[in-house]
């Protein structure tokens, strides 16, 4: 039996995009969405896993319509099946909301590893990987950065980044793993950038119909959405301005001067 | 309006994050409650006392010499059964941000998270976060008690509060770990921890290669500071990859961001932008950094740099 994981990726606004608030509401503009950074370096990994062990690897997104552009994009980089779930009760989901729809999806996969990104682009909350694994209540690995695990193994090696070093841990399966980062499987030092889709799996995967779920289909119904959530927005507000750029002038003594009395004085870090 | 602070070690003695939820839960009202889990961990217990933790839940157990998800779980879970605090304080640490949502769902509770603020009027917890790498706020409003908030570190102050605290052990287990460190392998001993520093002096590219970085840990140094370093230079090898500022790298949010010879793309700036006082240096007038930044010099890092770190030297003497 070939290992089996599962991807939860994300669909999220271009990170060049321009955002404008007004009136409470959060506009953002030009710019593709994109597949979620973090997603990706997680998709990226489950990928490795597939080209050294023949791993099946099954992408979930939850989203409107448009998120089949990510899913689609992952069967182009070579993910082996992908899901969406599309239903507008999912709107105003917290946390535990996203969750409870993924782990209803896992649970239909039977996985030996769930990926995802240990935060998204846009809210940066890095609920989902934890929610997840304790409502599955299996073991995870958040900030997770390097992955060894071999065919028919019963636990994994994973490498995480904390602020003090890093960590060496051993993980029964079937675990969560949060990615931070992404780091080659033979070389731990060397980071892995995502793979490119080919043209030709790319065009093949716009082709295959993605199989869409509703949370009735997955049994989530009044688990999810504003309704459910315990946590909601209330208000949004533009980012506080920095004051203009002051460059300070002269030659470099003169201005290594005047920086250094900004330092003591503006600063107080001298 | 009794509060729960998780508190954590890093590097010996307390988080920054944890004086700083201190700090924020005596302004939320308290009673304060600290609970702080690890194996000797008796020597941080008076710190807890100093940020004005009311009374501390300890637990003391070999088994947790190193962070677990699922110990430090249970313990939290068990503590909230036992305080019953109305607000749950995480720091949203790389190990913050591994517990809080996994208490959260543990405890049938909502969590705010990554957030600059928390505040409570009305009986509401409200709680204010960046979004799209700070480019908006939101503020969000947590139903149901408790409430959990993970508070990014040092967005908020820290400040003494001293108090006498009650201490006692908590009463729980450690139950059987899935996920076990076998190795912890720590990152340069002595110098202060990249996201718990004041100052943090950067290098990019324009340095041209590893040995451009001693004048940076001079200055580093003399300002009591942490050594970052963008991906391009973590990527050459430069500099180890702990050091690396950035969207994949660390985010930190010093009072004084010197960034020296870096050109500023937008990842790397998702790693620095709340940073207090931005300062840039680099030969490139149109080099983005300069418009995050609060003070700019356009000149070569290799001159200006040491002619700072003398002026620093000299300030510092008189």
């Amino acid at each position: 039996m070939s290992v089996h994981i599962v991807v939860c990726l994300k669909q999220v606004p271009d990170t060049e995009a321009k955002v404008q608030v007004s009136g409470g509401k959060i506009q953002v503009d030009g710019g593709a969405a994109i597949m979620d950074p973090y997603a990706e370096l997680a998709l990226e990994q489950a990928l490795q896993v597939k080209d050294r062990l023949g791993a099946t690897v099954a992408v979930v997104a939850i989203g409107a319509p448009q998120a089949i552009d990510v899913l689609q994009r992952a069967l182009g980089m070579g993910a082996t099946s992908a899901v969406l779930i599309e239903d507008p009760s999912l709107e105003g989901s917290d946390g535990s909301g996203i969750a409870r729809a993924l782990a209803a999806v896992v649970r239909r996969e039977e996985p030996d590893m769930v990926f995802c990104g240990l935060r998204a682009y846009d809210d940066q909350a890095a609920q989902v990987g934890p929610y997840l694994a304790e409502l599955l209540n299996w073991p995870q690995v958040t900030a997770a950065a390097w992955l060894g695990v071999e065919q028919g193994a019963t636990s994994a090696t994973v490498r995480r980044e904390t602020e003090g070093g890093i960590e060496v841990l051993e993980v029964q399966l079937p675990a969560v793993l949060a990615w931070h980062k992404s780091f080659e499987p033979g070389a731990p030092e060397t980071s892995l950038n995502p793979r490119y889709p080919t043209l030709p799996m790319l065009m093949k995967a716009k082709r295959t119909p993605v199989p869409r779920l509703t949370a009735a289909e997955l049994g989530v119904e009044g688990q999810v959405g504003q309704a459910a959530a315990a946590v909601k927005r209330v208000d949004a507000s533009p980012a506080p301005g920095r004051p203009a750029t002051q460059i300070l002038r002269g030659d470099p003594a003169e201005a290594a001067k005047e920086l250094a009395r900004l330092l003591r004085e503006e600063a107080k870090v001298v | 309006m009794s509060v729960l602070v998780v508190a954590e070690a890093q590097g010996g003695r307390l988080a920054r994050a944890t004086r700083e939820a201190l700090t924020k839960a005596n302004q939320l009202g308290g009673p304060v409650t600290a609970l702080l889990a690890g194996s000797g961990i008796a020597a941080l217990l008076p710190e807890l006392g100093t940020f004005g933790a009311d009374k501390i839940l300890h637990v003391d157990d070999e088994r947790l010499r190193n962070y677990a998800t699922e110990a430090w779980a249970q313990i939290t879970a068990d503590a909230i059964n036992e305080v019953k605090p109305e607000v749950v304080l995480f720091g949203a640490t790389v190990n913050g941000a591994d517990l809080a949502p996994r208490v959260a769902a543990r405890v049938g509770a909502g969590l705010a998270s990554n957030c600059v603020d928390v505040t409570v009027a009305g009986g509401k917890v409200t709680a204010h976060r960046p979004l799209l790498n700070g480019k908006a706020f939101e503020t969000l409003e947590v139903e149901g008690r408790p409430a959990l908030v993970s508070l990014r570190p040092m967005a908020l102050p820290a400040v003494e509060h001293p108090k006498n605290p009650e201490v006692l052990r908590l009463a729980t287990d450690v139950p059987a770990l899935r996920a076990i460190v076998r190795e912890a392998l720590q990152g340069a001993a002595g110098r202060i921890s990249l996201t718990e520093a004041d100052v943090v002096v950067s290098g990019g590219r324009g340095l041209k290669g590893p040995e451009g970085f001693q004048m940076l840990e001079e200055l580093a140094d003399l300002l009591g500071g942490a050594v970052g370093a963008s991906r391009a230079v973590t990527d050459a090898k430069w500099r180890p990859e702990q050091e690396q500022v950035g969207q994949t790298g660390k985010t930190v949010a010093p009072t004084l961001y010197l960034a020296v010879a870096i050109s500023g793309a937008i990842q790397h700036l998702a790693g620095m932008s709340s940073s207090k006082y931005i300062v840039a240096i680099n030969t490139d007038p149109d080099a983005p950094i300069f418009k995050a930044a609060n003070y700019g010099i356009v000149g070569d890092a290799f001159k200006v740099v040491p002619l700072l770190i003398e002026e620093v030297r000299r300030l510092k003497e008189a």
